[in-house]
C-alpha cells in the first residue's frame, strides 16, 4: 500500500518515483496541495513553462460513502492570474485515486510528444497521446477507456483549447471543469489525460459513524441543494446583463431559464453525490451540461434563446475552456465593439452566431482574447470594462450575493465558490467536500467524520492547520507580486455592495482576523 | 415471480454508492470491486445491474468447476471452496452482473436474503425490485443510445 506517498513524474525525463515528505505528513487534501506548491514553486515562473508544477491531492473522505466527497484538488500557479491556481473536481476520479493510496500527484516538465498518464495501483506509465490531440475531453475519456477495456477508470482531460494554451482552458471529469486556467498549465506539459484506476479497501476506523451520517448528510444535502438552472431563476430580476452593466429583466431570465429546463434531458451525479446536481440539456441533436458558466454566456451577452446558450456551452465543453471566461471575454469583446474599437470579430450584444463563432475562435489560442479579460483590457485600454478578480473572469453570482463577492476579492484565486460562513468554506475545501454541498455539512459534522475516518487530529488543530493554509497562499501570492490592490472588485460589482470606504475597512477587518498586517501581507 | 434488483433509469444519478454500500455488508471494506452490483454508464443512461436469477441461467452450466448452484428461490449461489475465480460465469453473463473478487471467487448478488442493503441505502430511491417482465418499464433505450458529441 503506498499509504500517503506523493507520485513524482517528471514528463521530460520520463522519470516516475515515489515518495514520502515528512513535513506533507501534518497536511491533508486541500491544504496539502497548497502546502506542496508553495514548496515546489519558489520564485516567479512562467506558469506555462517547463518550471510550472501540477500538483493533485485527493481528499481524505474520496471512496468513502461521504456525500459529495468524492474530491481531488488540482493545484498550479494559474497562468490566467499569474498567482495561486486551484480547483477541485469530484467523482470518479478522486475515489480511484483514494483506491492507489496516493496522497498526491507531482507532474514536473514538459513532454517531448503528447502524452497521458495512466496510473494502475503502484504502476504509472507515460503513453503517447498523438491520436487523442484535438479530441473533446469527453472522446478523450471514452477512448482512454476503450484502449485499457476499463470503464470504471477516473479520468480527467483537456479539450483543444488547453493544447492550445487559452489562458482560461479547462480540465475536465464527471460533467465539471476546473477554473484558474489549469487546463493550459496540462496542455503546455503537452499532457492531454490521466486515467487512474486503485484496487485497495477503505477500512476507516469508525465506519459505523460513517454510515449513519451518511444517511443524515444526504438527506440535508437532499433537501437543501439548488442546481444553477434553479438558482438563475430564484435570482431572476437580480441578475446581470450586457457586460455586468445592467440587469437582466425578469421576463428574459424566464424566457432562457424556462427553456433551458424544457430541454432537459436527464440530471447526472458524479460519483458518491447522492443528488443530480448537474442538468443536461438538449437541442438540435447536441447534448450539454447547463451550468452557471452557459448561463452566464448568455445574460452576459444579451442572448436568452436557450438553444443558443445549449450550444455555447456544449462548444465550451467540447473545446475545454471555462463557459465563466468565456462569458466574460465575448461580453468584454461586444462592449468594446458598441463603443467603436477595430477588434476583428463582428460580435455585438445579442448576435448568436457571431458570438459562436467567437468562441470556436479565442479556443485555438491566438487571439489576445484567448489570454483573458485582464490581458485584452490592457492591450485595448478599456481596464474599466474588464469583469475579472486578479484576472480571473468574474462568476455572475458575485453580481448578486455580497457574500461570494467579498469572498472572490479576498480570494487567492480570483474566484469563490464557498458559502456564507468563509470559514466554513475554507474548512469544505481542505476536506474537498463539494462546495454545493456547503448547507447540508456543518464543522462539526466535518471534524466528526475526520476522526471516523481515523486521522489522529482534533477539531482544534484542524483549524490551525486550515488558517496555516490560508498563510501559506497568501504567502506564495506575495511572491508572485500580489498587492493589496489586487484583493479588489470591478466597479460594476462593487457599486452593487459597498460604499468604498465600507469594503476597504471589511477587507481589513478580515486581514486582521487572519492575523495579517494592515497591507495584507503575512506578519 | 422471481424479483430482482434493478435501477429506474429515469432516477438513477449514476453515483455509485451502491457499489460500496454492497462491498461494506458482504465483505467489510469500502471497495466498488467487490461489490456484487455494478454501475455503469451507457451513453445517458445509468444502470445499475445485478444477478437477474435467470429462469435457466447461463452461468450455472458454464462453471467449470462446477461451483454455482442456483436455490429454489432463483438465487444462484457460490461454493467459495469450489470457484476458483477463472471468470467464465462473468463472459457468458448476458447482463455484466457478475464481478470477480480481486481474490478470485464470483461475486453473484443474493438479494441479502430479501431485504437489499443497496436498496435501503439509494439516495435517490431508483434501486427497485422487479421481475424480468417489468425490465422494459424501468430501462429508457433512448438515452442509451444518445452519444456525446464528435470531435
Amino acid at each position: 500500500m503506498r499509504d500517503g506517498m506523493t507520485l513524482m513524474v517528471d514528463l521530460r525525463s520520463g522519470s516516475i518515483h515515489t515518495k514520502k515528505d515528512e513535513g506533507e505528513r501534518e497536511y491533508l487534501g486541500g491544504g496539502l496541495g497548497a502546502y506542496m506548491l508553495n514548496k515546489h514553486i519558489r520564485g516567479d515562473v512562467d506558469a506555462i513553462g517547463p518550471e510550472n508544477v501540477l500538483i493533485i491531492t485527493s481528499g481524505p473522505f474520496a471512496g468513502l460513502p461521504i456525500p459529495a466527497a468524492s474530491g481531488i484538488g488540482i493545484f498550479s500557479k494559474s497562468p490566467l492570474t499569474g498567482y495561486f491556481g486551484e480547483d477541485y473536481l469530484f467523482g470518479a476520479f478522486g475515489n480511484q485515486m483514494s483506491r492507489t493510496g496516493y496522497a498526491s500527484i507531482v507532474i514536473r516538465g514538459v513532454s517531448e510528444r503528447p502524452v497521458y498518464l495512466y496510473i494502475d495501483d503502484g504502476v504509472c506509465t507515460i503513453k503517447r497521446a498523438d491520436e487523442l490531440l484535438g479530441l473533446s475531453p469527453w472522446k478523450t475519456e471514452e477512448k482512454i477507456k476503450e484502449a485499457m477495456n476499463d470503464q470504471s477508470l477516473g479520468v480527467i482531460s483537456i479539450g483543444q483549447a488547453g493544447e492550445n494554451k487559452v489562458r482560461y482552458a479547462t480540465i475536465y471529469g464527471d460533467f465539471q471543469y476546473s477554473g484558474s486556467g489549469l487546463g493550459a498549465v496540462m496542455g503546455s506539459k503537452r499532457l492531454k489525460a490521466i486515467a487512474i484506476k486503485g484496487s485497495n479497501d477503505i477500512r476507516p476506523k469508525d465506519p459505523a459513524t460513517i454510515l449513519e451520517m451518511y444517511k443524515m448528510l444526504s438527506k440535508k444535502m437532499e433537501e437543501s441543494f439548488v442546481d444553477d438552472l434553479d438558482w438563475a431563476y430564484d435570482a431572476r430580476g437580480k441578475l446581470p446583463a450586457n457586460n455586468f452593466k445592467g440587469v437582466s429583466s425578469d421576463s428574459n431570465v424566464k424566457k432562457l431559464i424556462g427553456g433551458l429546463k424544457e430541454r432537459e434531458l436527464k440530471k447526472v451525479s458524479f460519483q458518491h453525490c447522492p443528488v443530480a446536481c448537474k442538468t443536461l440539456c438538449q437541442s438540435d441533436g447536441i447534448v450539454s451540461p447547463i451550468t452557471i458558466g452557459g448561463i452566464s454566456i448568455g445574460l452576459l451577452n444579451g442572448i436568452y434563446d436557450p438553444d443558443t446558450v445549449i450550444k455555447a456551452e456544449y462548444l465550451c465543453h467540447t473545446l475545454g475552456m471555462d463557459p465563466r471566461s468565456v462569458a466574460v471575454v465575448a461580453a468584454f469583446a461586444n462592449e468594446l465593439k458598441e463603443r467603436g474599437d477595430e477588434i476583428g470579430f463582428e460580435v455585438g450584444f445579442g448576435k448568436k452566431e457571431e458570438l459562436l463563432k467567437f468562441i470556436e475562435e479565442i479556443s485555438k489560442g491566438k487571439s489576445i482574447f484567448s489570454e483573458g479579460v485582464k490581458a485584452a483590457a490592457k492591450k485595448f485600454g478599456a481596464e474599466n470594462s474588464a469583469m475579472h478578480s486578479k484576472g480571473a473572469e468574474l462568476s455572475i453570482d458575485t453580481f448578486t450575493d455580497e457574500n461570494i463577492a467579498f469572498g472572490t476579492a479576498i480570494s487567492h484565486s480570483g474566484s469563490y465558490h464557498g458559502g456564507k460562513d468563509y470559514d466554513t468554506s475554507n474548512l469544505l475545501s481542505v476536506m474537498m467536500v463539494y462546495p454545493k454541498a456547503y448547507n447540508a455539512y456543518s464543522k462539526e459534522d466535518l471534524y466528526r467524520l475526520y476522526a471516523a475516518v481515523g486521522r489522529e487530529t482534533d477539531g482544534g488543530r484542524l483549524g490551525e492547520m486550515k488558517d496555516k493554509i490560508n498563510d501559506i497562499k497568501r504567502e506564495f501570492n506575495i511572491r508572485q507580486g500580489w498587492r493589496m490592490d489586487d484583493d479588489t472588485l470591478p466597479q460594476r460589482i462593487m457599486e452593487n455592495f459597498f460604499e468604498e470606504d465600507v469594503f476597504l475597512q471589511k477587507r481589513l477587518d478580515y486581514y486582521r482576523s487572519m492575523g495579517w498586517a494592515e497591507e495584507g501581507s503575512k506578519r | 415471480m422471481v424479483k430482482f434488483i434493478f435501477s429506474d433509469t429515469d432516477r438513477c444519478i449514476g453515483c455509485g454508492l451502491c457499489e460500496i454500500i454492497c462491498s461494506w455488508h458482504k465483505e467489510g471494506v469500502f471497495n466498488p470491486l467487490k461489490s456484487r452490483i455494478r454501475t455503469v454508464r451507457l451513453g445517458f443512461a445509468d444502470i445499475a445491474a445485478a444477478c437477474r436469477m435467470c429462469e435457466e441461467p447461463p452461468c450455472v452450466p458454464q462453471c467449470p468447476s462446477r461451483a454455482l448452484t442456483q436455490r429454489e428461490d432463483g438465487v444462484i449461489e457460490v461454493d467459495e471452496e469450489k470457484c476458483d475465480g477463472c471468470g467464465w460465469c462473468a463472459e457468458v453473463c448476458p447482463y455484466g452482473a457478475i464481478n470477480i473478487h480481486p481474490k478470485k471467487t464470483a461475486l453473484i448478488c443474493d438479494m441479502c436474503g430479501g431485504d437489499p442493503e443497496c436498496v435501503k441505502a439509494c439516495p435517490t430511491d431508483a434501486l427497485i425490485m422487479v421481475s424480468q417482465e417489468e425490465v422494459p418499464k424501468y430501462l429508457r433505450k433512448d438515452l442509451m443510445e444518445i452519444e456525446l458529441g464528435e470531435i
